[in-house]
């Protein structure tokens, strides 16, 4: 006979015990109104975050323009009138395209995402996926999918022990068990790191199930509010041309998220789809999105540009001009892109798209005191001069008007 | 086993010293910098990293940062990394610095900074320029800058005092000004 394998033997007791506390239960939709019930796990979320929103309703950090918090407001109860009253937004600054949901009504949206939007539409379609995920309580589905599992991988990991321990220790099996310990004692850890890594990639993969959800969700809100979504699938063109440049793409299996690429694709099949069963002429409304983005385009710009190299930045600014942004604008960040950077040529390039930017449309008065300053580099100091005094005509209240001032005595 | 538990140690070695600052204590009174000398009127904290950083209370309400002497290609915040960190160049103005200068404190977590003033200013024997600044800090606490520097042969060099809005920034601004004032060669 034999003698015992601790190793196989609690293995086959642990992981069905595993997946039995993987098994999850579908939760009901989130009821307009309604906060959840004290003595539940739910109602523990909600307080913690409530903590965080009251640290976040205080924080400098956000930024506070009632009419653009209006603006917002208003296409969220439109998108999702039921839980109009249910949601806040807050508007953070950030490089990136993201927004996101917490469980207690708290809706970050990120001026990334704001700045990389052609209109009202695509804007509703974000909107309506963020009250998706409150909806659909993913937050609360995460959180105890991540809980049972973690009290599986512990409640195995005490078995294992205990079972290798044991067997160690009982009288007349020493000598055999002994020589089994050191590649029992391996085979649990190796057994309780497999469960950590499955866990992780299991998770993983739910919330892309999750994402591809809050997606429908937030296509067929839009529709129902009677804009045209058909625009949506751009965002996530867009968004694919920009992971395609970034630095590390992460393999799908251990992405949050679904790719662009599925999301374009499952949002055009959708909005096709769909639109047939909705009457009525639908809209994107993109004038009334860019009258309220517009005051801080500028401002959002620059910081969506940072970090980035400048093919991305390229990209972004390309998206700028497709939205319809004003050219002087963009050649300003274009020119103040090749200003940073700072490689052979890139002084002609800003120049070129300085020269651009004051002669178009749009163009902030920052443009003339950066043709100058690029200007008086090449020794054009005649020249420097009377973008500096164009600056000062431009901007009467500017606060380096001073030191402007004396730009314009030095160069003459 | 052994070699386990020396690895553990040295692992919980470098945790503790990586999440410890490391402050010394800088006394009030004269201070050679190397270009030049200061007069601190108060006691600071000072944590040396580029810029060094000096404090009274903790970095969270205020702090004093020194670029001393930057040069032509280097970066102006050394711990940033390659592709978010402006490199200083000698030809630059002061609207320039400014401009790199903010945006590379919003790439240590300050964010929605806006440059309230700039103008000449001396800075000591030499000709440079001031400014003032608010933002928010990574922990969103409204914040208000007040700045000084100066490109002395091509090099940088620049005092940036900040802190907390509401109490901590006129707290200590009187020893950035008479900083400031006590430059000399």
């Amino acid at each position: 006979m034999s003698a015992p394998k601790p190793g196989r033997c609690v293995a086959t007791w642990a992981l069905p015990l595993f997946l039995v506390a993987c098994a999850s239960t579908p939760l009901d939709e989130a009821q307009p109104g309604q906060r959840p019930s004290d003595d539940t796990d739910e109602a523990g979320l909600w307080q913690m975050l409530e903590r965080e929103e009251f640290q976040l309703r205080t924080s400098a950090s956000v930024i506070r323009d009632e009419a653009l918090q209006g603006y917002l407001e208003s296409v969220l109860c439109r998108v999702t009138p039921a839980y109009c009253g249910d949601i806040r937004v807050y508007v953070l600054p950030s490089p990136y395209f993201d927004a996101a949901m917490t469980p207690n009504g708290m809706m970050l949206v990120y001026t990334g995402l704001l700045v990389r939007l052609e209109n009202e539409a695509q804007l509703a379609a974000v909107l309506g996926h963020e009250t998706g995920h409150y909806a659909r309580k993913h937050s609360l589905e995460q959180w105890r999918l991540m809980r049972s599992r973690l009290d599986a991988i512990q409640a195995t990991s005490s078995i294992l022990t205990a079972a290798v321990t044991v067997g160690f220790a009982v009288p007349g099996t020493a000598a055999a068990a002994g020589s089994l310990f050191r590649p029992a004692a391996a085979a649990s850890t190796m057994l309780r790191y497999s469960l950590v890594l499955a866990t992780f990639i299991e998770q993983r993969a739910y919330s892309r199930e999750q994402e591809r959800e809050a997606d429908e969700y937030g296509v067929s809100q839009t529709l129902a509010a009677g804009y045209d979504a058909s625009t949506v699938q751009a965002v996530w063109h867009y968004l694919a041309k920009e992971e395609a440049l970034a630095d590390r793409r992460p393999p799908a299996f251990l992405r949050t998220h679904p790719l662009p690429e599925e999301r374009e694709r499952r949002a055009l099949a959708q909005a096709g789809h769909e639109r047939q069963t909705v009457s009525g002429e639908a809209d994107v409304h993109r004038d009334r999105f860019l009258t309220h983005v517009a005051p801080y385009r500028n401002e959002w710009l620059h910081l969506a540009r940072q970090g980035l190299d400048v093919e991305p930045q390229r990209l972004l600014l390309d998206r700028q001009r497709q939205i319809g942004v004003a050219e002087g604008l963009v050649s300003f960040h274009e020119a103040s892109m090749y200003r940073v950077r700072n490689r052979k040529g890139d002084a002609e390039r800003a120049l070129a798209a300085l020269a651009e930017a004051v002669e178009s449309e749009g163009c902030p008065p920052a443009a003339y005191r950066e043709y100058g300053l690029t200007l008086w580099d090449e020794m054009r100091t005649e020249e420097a001069r009377r973008a500096f005094e164009a600056y000062l005509a431009a901007a009467p209240a500017a606060a380096d008007r001073a030191m402007v001032a004396s730009y314009v005595s030095e160069l003459r | 086993m052994r070699r386990f538990v020396g690895l553990l140690g040295g692992a919980l070695l470098a945790v503790s010293v990586g999440c410890t600052y490391s402050y010394t204590r800088i006394g009030h009174g004269e201070h050679d910098l190397g270009r030049y000398t200061i007069t601190t009127p108060v006691e600071w904290n000072e944590w040396l990293a580029r810029p060094t950083v000096w404090t009274v209370h903790g970095q969270g309400l205020e702090y004093l940062l020194h670029v001393n002497g930057v040069a032509d290609g280097q970066r102006i915040f050394l711990e940033l990394r390659e592709n978010t960190s402006r490199r200083f160049m000698a030809t630059w103005r002061a609207s320039e610095v400014v401009d790199a200068f903010m945006e590379s404190l919003s790439m240590r977590g300050a964010s929605s900074w806006r440059v309230v003033r700039l103008e000449p200013a001396p800075f000591g024997p030499w000709d440079g320029f001031g400014f003032e600044a608010e933002f928010a800090s990574a922990f969103g606490i409204p914040m208000k800058g007040s700045g000084r520097g100066a490109i002395i042969d091509g090099e940088l060099h620049l005092f940036f005092y900040a802190g907390a809005r509401e109490h901590y920034f006129h707290k200590h601004l009187y020893a950035f000004e008479a900083i400031v004032a006590s430059i000399s060669t």
